[in-house]
């Protein structure tokens, strides 16, 4: 469904500080799978990620998303398939604080043609199963770090879209989260969506539900293993 | 000088005006410089986000020089008791020579940078904007014409002295006279009626053969069609449509209409005239522009109709506007013949 | 249209997020826009008064000029000025300046006749009919603390004092016109300025048709090269001008403080603090476009400024009419010796909020472009990093 052909990015191209994030990228990603990005800090996990999830254009090489080259994209189309097609979650979660946890999960949701009844609706399909419609109309930044990160999760899925993106989706939680996180995770998965994850985490590569795992180094894969 | 507030209004709206203008061509030559669609570069990154502050400021700038267009008349108005022998806007404008070229310009400009608002605003949900170099140039030759509608404004209310004697419409639209005014206010009214009522007539019959067939020669004689109407409307406003509506065989004011002892009519009935106008070019107008952008027809296809549609409304209203006063009014020419 | 309401009411939620910036810019364009509301509405106010007066004004005037001097006028000049063809009829009047030193302020003291004055309407009692009663404004009325039924007294020409019993009261719509006047009969008039049979301040002329006005003023003119007509028209063209000119400067004035206020704005909106542009971030990473943060950041600025406008408005119009334009005095002391202080009749002109609107509003909504546009071609990755 994604299919990265020599992709690279670099920061500052041609002057001294230039940095090659990502170098040559080769990768196929299937719709319905887990795939995991795992590598040491720096290696470019997170500038792939953004490549792959429509937020930054390559510097080189294409990017075809369900047969589209969307590559040189002008953002502004890149903006439309990125609410169309991604969900993100965000290894900070990046929730505005002072909203109510139903105000950032429609966040999303502000710029497209979607009636006010429609998005009510939604939020109440989303949250219920996350264990959050009590929590409603409570601000975001009296929750507590899990719940933080349900709300995350359910802002990544207001848009109903096919493939969430996920950053270091752990980092901030404790094994206890992390495990209850992975379950909502593998919940999606059979919902129908494909998950990309990036993560040096163990407990996530090591999960039995990945179908990609994709190690890489210094802005290279270094290999390739499917399940 | 006079200090009017509207007048120093209207000029610290035209210099903004200039300003964003300005601006936006200096940022536009760049964009022009530079522009390279098939470029990975963060440089056309740059550009391209440029051009939503191009846009945005040209955007603006047309909705001041709208409104501008409004003061101005509303000003101009306002200020015909300062004129002996001025009774409504003729007056004031008159009071200066340099009156009338001001509405000369204003009008043009108006039009011109609508049309350039509306092919940016569909050529940027192409994916490749095919058009921008067309655009950026288009928009160096709206610059001079925006310099010189502001200068032109400048030098009329610099001019304006209340010592000046002037003539008011009921000389300038005096039959008799010489001149453009007279002699449109000298036109034979039910010729002229004819003529309007035909031209409305074809203009709907383009406009529904529009609807029904997607041939481009007919968006292009509705596009000329509709350029048209602006000089035939304005005519038929001085010729006839006054007369009408205020009801004196010799009152051939264009500006008393906009008053409020005739419940501002002026107002819908010129946003009939010119929304017709405008929304009549639009789709001749993308056609030409689509046989050098293809991608441009593709976006645009679905929302031709919507610019048809509305060119439906203006052109209704402005018949009916134009009509009630002459099927229903107490007011007959016979009278007068 | 549903991507522009709920635009819309997110600028507004973020607005009420950030009540302390938000506020801050709306009052301190508010008090701009109360400034300037002032001015015009006040000098506009002056004006229509000024107006009003002038309407039941007659149509030409004749002074007599001694050496550069107003002088007055003898009964010849009326008799020759009612021949000139055109001319309906020749009325003297008789009126003059009267400085009381009681309450160190002028009144104007007009004689009348069986011809009962022109556009001097609302009158509380009646006007004078014997040679010891007098009609007062309502200025002098509070100056010296009279009401009708007092009597009033003035010091006349040969120094000693005379009393009127006060028979009337104006309470005119326009306090401009009668502010200051004292009503008293035209022979006691005479008799108290010491003015000789025969003579009189000037002459009021009434013509048939208003167009001649002018030939009438050329021909008196000529015929009495000491004379100085002064036409209706000349009168309110010559308000005209200083109102406008008066505003205009003002305006000017009060712009600078516009543009102290914009670069205030420009600094406001530029100086997005770390939590805004982080909270822009997320929205462009959840999917919205450049033009979508440009939009909800016009319907920011657009909803301050509309919100200040009216405000400002407000306040001005308390200000000027509730107030009297107590903080414009200074500015308006050239007004305040012609006329005193006075109420000024409410009234509201689209045209003026126009104005009002165009000259605050635009220039905020320009000073913004740059800094919004800045705000929104944050990269949408940026909330991944750091
Ligand atoms: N905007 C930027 N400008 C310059 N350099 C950048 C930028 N973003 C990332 N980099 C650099 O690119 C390289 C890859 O960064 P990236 O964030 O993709 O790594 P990562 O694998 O996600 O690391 P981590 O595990 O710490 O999140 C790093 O060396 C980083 O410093
Ligand atoms: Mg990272």
């Amino acid at each position: 469904m994604i299919r990265l052909e020599q992709v690279s990015k670099i920061y500052h191209p041609g002057k001294p500080d230039q940095v090659i994030a990502v170098d040559d990228v080769s990768l196929e990603i299937s719709r319905g799978g887990v795939t995991v990005l795992k590598g040491p800090s720096g290696s470019g996990k997170t500038s792939l990620l953004a490549m792959i999830g429509c937020m930054s254009r390559p510097t080189r090489g294409q990017i075809v998303l369900d047969g589209r080259e969307i590559s040189r994209l002008p953002e502004r189309f890149l903006a439309d398939i990125r609410r169309r097609t991604f969900g993100f979650i965000f290894q900070q979660f990046h929730l505005l604080a002072d909203l109510t946890v139903e105000e950032n999960v429609l966040l999303p949701l502000y710029p497209q043609a979607v009636g006010y009844a429609e998005m009510k609706r939604r939020v109440e399909q989303v949250l219920a199963p996350l264990g959050l419609a009590a929590k409603q109309s409570r601000k975001a930044g009296q929750l507590s770090g899990g719940e933080q990160q349900r709300v995350a999760v359910a802002r990544a899925l207001i848009g109903d879209p096919e493939i969430i993106i996920a950053d270091e989706p752990t980092a901030h939680l404790d094994s206890t989260l992390a495990t209850e996180l992975l379950v909502l995770l593998g919940g999606l998965l059979s919902a129908g969506r494909t998950l990309i994850i990036a993560t040096h985490d163990p407990l996530v590569f090591n999960h039995h539900m990945v179908t990609q795992l994709v190690s890489m180094r210094d802005g290279r894969v270094l290999e390739e293993q499917t399940a | 000088m006079i200090l009017h507030p509207g007048i120093l209004a209207l000029l610290l709206g035209a210099l903004l005006v200039i300003l964003l203008m300005l601006y936006a061509c200096i940022i536009g030559f760049g964009v022009l410089r530079h522009w390279d669609r098939s470029s990975y570069s963060q440089q056309q990154l740059e550009l391209e986000r440029r051009t939503y502050l191009i846009s945005t400021m040209v955007n603006y700038a047309l909705g001041f020089q709208a409104l501008s267009l409004l003061l101005f008349i509303y000003t101009v108005d306002s200020l015909h008791p300062l004129f002996i022998g001025a009774m409504c806007a003729t007056g004031t404008l008159n009071a200066n020579p340099v009156g009338w070229d001001v509405l000369l310009v204003k009008i043009p400009v108006f039009f011109l940078a609508w049309l350039w608002v509306i092919v940016n605003h569909y050529d940027l949900q192409v994916e490749d904007s095919p058009l921008v170099r067309p655009k950026y140039a288009a928009l160096f030759g709206l610059l001079p014409l925006v310099v010189l509608d502001s200068w032109r404004q400048f030098r009329y209310f610099t001019g304006l002295d209340p010592q000046i004697i002037t003539s008011c419409c009921g000389s300038l639209f005096n039959q008799s006279g010489k001149g453009i005014a007279s002699s449109l206010a000298a036109l034979p009214v039910v010729p002229m009626v004819w003529v309007f009522y035909l031209w409305l007539l074809m203009l709907l019959i383009l406009l529904l053969l529009a609807f029904k067939f997607n041939s481009s020669a007919l968006r292009y004689l509705l596009a000329l069609a509709a350029f048209m109407l602006l000089p035939v409307g304005l005519a038929s406003v001085i010729s006839f449509i006054s007369i009408y509506i205020y009801e004196m065989p010799t009152h051939h004011c264009p500006f008393d209409l906009l008053q409020g002892g005739y419940h501002f009519i002026g107002y819908p009935l010129y946003l009939g005239l010119f929304g017709t106008v405008l929304c009549g070019l639009v789709p001749g107008l993308m056609r030409l522009l689509q046989i050098f952008a293809p991608g441009l027809g593709q976006v645009f296809k679905k929302r031709e109709r919507f610019w048809l549609f509305s060119m439906l409304i203006f052109l209704l209203l402005l018949l009916v506007l134009v009509s009630r006063p002459l099927l229903f009014g107490s007011f007959t020419l016979q009278a007068y013949l | 249209m549903m991507r522009q309401l709920k635009i819309l009411d997110f600028a507004i939620a973020s607005l009420r997020r950030r009540k302390g910036k938000s506020l801050s810019i709306i009052l301190v364009f508010a008090f701009t826009v109360a400034a300037l509301s002032s001015v015009l509405l006040l000098t506009h106010a002056l004006r229509s008064e000024a107006t009003q007066l002038l309407a039941g004004a007659p149509d030409l005037v004749v002074q007599r000029i001694i050496a550069g001097r107003h002088d007055l006028i003898p009964g010849s000049y009326q008799e020759k000025i009612e021949k000139i063809p055109g001319v309906k009829a020749v009325t003297p009047r008789l009126w003059g300046y009267y400085y009381d030193s009681l309450t160190s302020s002028n009144f104007t003291l007009l004689g009348i006749g069986d011809d009962a004055p022109r556009g001097l309407p609302l009158l509380a009692g009646r006007l004078p009919k014997a040679p010891d009663e007098c009609a007062i404004g309502s200025g002098i009325a509070e100056f010296r603390g009279v009401t009708i039924g007092d009597d009033l007294y003035l010091i006349n020409q040969e120094n000693l004092g005379v009393g009127f019993t006060i028979v009337g009261l104006f309470s005119a719509q326009s306090n401009l016109l009668t502010h200051d006047l004292i009503i008293l009969e035209k022979e006691t008039l005479r008799k108290f300025f010491a003015i000789p049979p025969g003579l009189n301040t000037d002459l009021a002329v009434a013509v048939y048709n208003p167009q001649e006005v002018n030939m009438v003023a050329q021909k008196i003119k000529r015929e009495f090269p000491a004379a100085r007509p002064i036409t209706h028209d000349e009168i309110v063209r010559t308000y005209d001008a200083v109102f406008n000119w008066r505003s205009g400067m003002l305006l000017s004035i009060f712009s600078v403080a516009l543009v102290a206020f914009c670069i205030l704005a420009w600094d406001k909106a530029t100086g997005l603090s770390a939590e805004e542009r982080r909270e822009i971030g997320v929205l462009k990473a959840l999917g919205w476009d450049t033009g979508d943060v440009l939009l909800l950041k016009f319907w920011e600025g657009m909803f301050i400024a509309l919100t200040a406008f009216l405000l400002g408005l407000t306040a001005a119009l308390i200000h000027v009419f509730w107030l009297g334009a107590p903080l414009l005095a200074m500015v308006v002391k050239g007004w305040s010796v012609l006329f005193p202080e006075f109420r000024l009749v409410p009234y509201i002109d689209l045209q003026q909020i126009f104005i009002l609107a165009f000259l605050t509003i635009v220039p905020y909504l320009v000073s913004t472009v740059i800094p919004c546009w800045r705000a929104a071609v944050t990269d949408p990755d940026s909330v991944m990093r750091g």
